[in-house]
């Protein structure tokens, strides 16, 4: 129950791809949307990567079609 | 072939003016170096059928799959990026679901209202010559990896993240 009372953390990082708002999201480089993926290989909330929207929208196309062409896997065992 | 065919015919588009497309298609890792020709020369005459012109198509070279699609665990990766109306798409899809030695493919529309003229084309015979082999590998550049994403949802997830990154 203290969980309850906890404070809540500051999840929101500050990394430095999202902070990058030149940033191109391309489904053709997995290199980098690997960096929004989870070990188990699903997408990283914006609330925790602290991507914009707009960038959030552009990372989960672009994930999706990089699984469909097999250069990121759908699940990680 | 109609004699709209290379046209796009939608009303929001400006007259005179042609789609990007670019296609991922994923052959059979078996599929040999004339086969790989072969079957360029082939879907060429499928580009000039429908009026659309090819920009680039690159060889990727064989990769290793994500996940195995039809059993097999490797793939070679050819990309094409060529001008012309939906036809294109249509036509071009069509004679990759009948080849065998395709494993999937993707078509992504890149861009609308292209002026042709403005497009030229990178396509040489020598390129076409070289398809089959993928191009000398520049040196991979190094990637700023993140790792430990795998405490993601506990507390101390996002330190994870930042640490990874920097």
């Amino acid at each position: 129950m203290s969980d309850d009372n906890k404070p809540r953390s500051n999840r929101r990082s500050t990394s430095l791809l999202a902070n990058d708002r030149t940033l191109v999201i391309d489904y053709k480089n997995p290199q980098l949307l690997k960096s929004f993926l989870t070990d188990r290989g699903k997408i990283v909330p914006a609330r925790i990567s602290g991507v914009s929207a707009r960038q959030q929208r552009q990372i989960t196309r672009a994930v999706k079609r990089a699984r469909m062409l097999a250069l990121i896997p759908y699940t990680v065992q | 072939m109609s004699d709209t065919s290379g046209q796009v015919l939608s009303v929001s588009n400006k007259q005179g003016t042609k789609r990007e497309y670019e296609t991922i298609l994923i052959l059979r890792p078996q599929t040999s170096k004339v086969g790989i020709r072969e079957f360029v020369t082939k879907m060429q005459g499928v580009f000039e059928k429908c009026g659309a012109r090819l920009i680039k198509i690159e060889n990727w070279g064989t990769r290793t799959l994500a996940y195995p699609i039809n059993r097999s665990p490797t793939g070679i990766y050819l990309y094409w990026r060529y001008l012309g109306g939906s036809d294109i798409v249509h036509e071009f899809e069509r004679n990759l679901r009948i080849t065998d030695s395709v494993l999937r493919f993707y078509t992504v529309k890149v861009d609308e209202d292209v002026d042709p003229a403005a497009r030229p084309s990178e396509i040489t015979d020598d390129l076409l010559e070289n398809i089959s082999e993928p191009p000398p590998e520049p040196e991979p550049e190094p990637v700023r990896e993140v790792e430990e994403e795998n405490s993601m949802y506990a507390d101390d997830g996002v330190e994870g993240l930042e640490e990874g990154v920097n």
